[in-house]
């Protein structure tokens, strides 16, 4: 094979069943159409899982993927993906991390290590570019996964070696457990869950392999100007505040989910809000490698610290009626020591909250803001015991296990509890809430950004929502492949030209990275549409297209089924498909994705 | 006028009320009751900085400095990186 820049063209499978591995190699062909990260993770994915596997059953594979920036010391690009079918969604599952894992998985010379079967009992697996070692995890059951990082550099005698590890929550099957590095966290759609069900505590990676870039002295030029742009006025927010900032914005703008959706406003906002954590609590910054931003701010109480993102800080507090900053804090911190997604749980709860107060769960102290309530969930859900063992399930199963239209409050979308944007006031990041092929996602959809912006009313449903969700798919897409921090996507003046130069700089290769932007979407439909999809998982749980708003700017504001069905339309036609959403066969040929169908 | 964010935490107030016919005189005037603002926030004309954006009502985002204002607009300075 001709040299690679970027890339090493090989990947590595390990069995687990039986310890065995072998390395494949990946045909330039590929990388060039997916790129890396989520792109290349994809075509894996549909690759290497069986058709109709169970997310928990030893063949759904665990997949590690890098991308062709990381290494290159571009700001923002150490991270890497991590996909499987979704054991919360039976969907694409796919989560991003980053920090010196992701350089350090790059320098074992695979671009993605796959992990199939189930180990026989509780491992670690060890991969060094020399080989793979699967070893005894007893001694790392029950630690949370920075207590395992340190145990597993010990057992090998290693300072360097670099660990992600599932907490308590993956071991016990929590269908919202998180893999973590580093302190970072593959958060959504339970690939920790996967990872405990192979009884893999953790992946130990070592290597020692560079990666050549096609253009090094270029690259250095544009990596020197993006550096310099992601310290100024594009990445203001989060370098001084974080996105705890938007706490008070979106309480303001009628936008802020509280009381499990019931509410848009939360009255003891300023009380949670983020420039009160900062007066407050704040006790530095801190930067993933090859960061220049440093938007990861660490918070102290008593004698703990915790981060704190606006996701978490709305999940675990207005969501479930929390107005104290200390149980808000120390609930993120249990999330993170457990190993669990902050968005499930927190929604989770939320809905067990409501349902115990409609009387249909026998669970007295679960109650709107009542912080007790919150922490002892969290513990239960982490250890499965108790009501735990329902809510460890997630939203859309307990709520069809209770019954009694409980399932009409579960705030979630394929399963995938929703994030911190309310809907009914946020009417682009609405549709893009109801079609992302990961459920209700704000990551993967960006569409909010118009929402936010002057360019159309937000509270008001038009047809331009379709080509402003897929456009922001798309560009999602393209970032989530190369990778990049979406913290970072305002240091480019004009996103595709700027990015394809980047890309051309690493790689040496000419890539139309809006149409590889585009394949990637669709491909992850494409595995959804394998996976079981249906035309009815596009769409928002019943609260939020059968009741207005009630609090707020926006009060009074509704979304009904037939305004959301006219935008998922415009959404199918900006896409090429057909209008029941699926892939017609032009559009697959035009993709190259038809031998994938 | 609401602050927002870095914007409140400079200023030290959640809210400053100036008398003004456009949103660009409101910013000037905000400018010269905070000049801390200035940098980060406001430009020295005047102007929000890119990285912010005024939003009227909680309803409309604007940032024409020519927009009108009536006496009982109330102007959000919020983070124009939307979102997380």
């Amino acid at each position: 094979m001709s040299t690679l820049y970027g890339y090493h063209g090989r990947l590595l499978v390990v069995d687990l069943s039986c310890g065995a591995w072998r390395e494949e190699s990946i045909e330039p062909k590929v990388l060039r159409a997916f790129v890396g990260g989520t792109g290349l993770a994809a075509y894996l994915l549909h690759r290497y899982a069986p058709p109709g596997v169970e997310p928990l059953a030893p063949d759904n594979p665990l997949i590690f993927v890098n991308s062709p920036l990381v290494g290159t010391a571009v700001t923002t690009s150490s991270k890497y993906t991590v996909i499987t079918k979704s054991p919360l969604t039976g969907f694409v599952g796919d989560s991003l991390s980053s920090s010196y894992l992701a350089v350090e998985l790059k320098k074992t010379g695979y671009d993605a290590i796959i992990l199939t079967g189930a180990a026989p009992d509780w491992s670690y697996v060890e991969i060094r570019g020399e080989g793979v070692g699967v070893h005894d995890a007893s001694a790392l059951l029950g630690l949370d996964p920075g207590e395992a990082e340190a145990r597993v550099r010990e057992l090998l005698g290693d300072a360097y070696v670099r660990v992600a590890a599932i907490g308590l929550a993956g071991e016990r099957g929590v269908r919202y457990a998180t893999i973590s590095n580093d302190g970072r966290h593959a958060g959504r759609t339970g690939t920790g869950a996967v990872m405990g069900a192979k009884r893999v505590k953790a992946l130990a990676v070592r290597g020692h392999l560079r990666t050549e870039v096609a253009h090094p002295r270029e690259l250095q030029a544009v990596r020197k100007r993006l550096a310099e742009r992601s310290l100024g006025h594009a990445t203001e927010k989060y370098r001084s505040l974080g996105t705890t900032a938007n706490l008070s914005v979106f309480n303001r703008l009628g936008a802020l989910p509280s009381y499990n959706f019931q509410q848009a406003t939360f009255e003891q906002a300023d009380r949670v809000s983020g420039e009160q954590l900062h007066q407050a609590h704040h006790e530095r910054s801190v930067t993933c490698a090859s960061c220049t931003i440093g938007c990861e701010h660490l918070f102290r109480f008593g004698e703990k610290t915790s981060r704190m993102e606006y996701e978490s800080l709305y999940a675990l507090g207005p969501l479930c009626g929390i107005s104290d900053l200390d149980t808000v804090l120390e609930a993120a911190e249990r999330c993170d020591r457990y190993g669990m997604d902050t968005i499930s749980a927190g929604a989770t709860i939320a809905w067990a909250m409501e349902t115990a107060q409609q009387g249909l769960l026998d669970a007295p102290g679960l109650r709107f803001g009542n912080g007790e309530g919150l922490l002892g969930a969290l513990e239960s859900i982490a250890h499965r015991d108790g009501l735990g063992e329902l809510l460890a399930e997630g939203s859309r199963r307990a709520a069809q296990v209770v019954g009694g239209g409980s399932e009409a409050w579960a705030m979630q979308v394929k399963g995938l509890e929703m994030p911190g944007y309310e809907p009914r006031s946020l009417k682009s990041m609405a549709l893009g809430l109801a079609v992302g092929s990961r459920g209700a996602c704000h990551n993967r959809s960006t569409a909010y950004e118009a929402d936010f912006s002057d360019e159309l009313d937000r509270l008001r449903a038009d047809e331009r929502r379709g080509h402003i969700a897929a456009d922001s798919e798309d560009r999602s897409a393209i970032i989530d492949s190369l990778i990049l921090c979406k913290f970072v996507r305002r240091c480019f003046e004009n996103f595709y030209p700027e990015a394809g130069e980047l890309y051309e700089l690493v790689t040496g290769w000419q890539v139309d990275l809006r149409q590889a932007g585009e394949r990637i979407t669709n491909l992850k439909k494409l595995f959804n549409v394998r996976e079981g999809w249906r035309r009815s998982d596009d769409t928002l749980p019943p609260r939020v297209l059968n009741e207005a708003l009630s609090t707020g700017i926006a009060s009074g504001t509704t979304l009904g089924h037939a305004e959301l069905e006219e935008m998922i339309a415009s959404y199918y036609a900006a896409r090429g498909w057909t209008p029941d959403g699926q892939i017609p066969a032009d559009k697959l040929e035009e993709l190259g994705l038809a031998v994938l169908s | 006028m609401e602050l927002y964010g870095q914007a409140r935490l400079l200023a030290g107030t959640r809210s400053v009320t100036v008398e003004a016919l456009s949103l660009g005189e409101a910013l000037r005037r905000l400018a010269r009751l905070h000049p801390e603002l200035v940098g980060a926030v406001l430009e020295p004309g005047g102007r929000l900085t890119p990285a912010y954006t005024a939003n009227l009502n909680g309803l409309r985002f604007c940032n024409d400095p020519d927009q009108p204002l009536g006496d009982s607009d109330e102007i959000l300075i919020i983070s124009s990186l939307a979102g997380g």
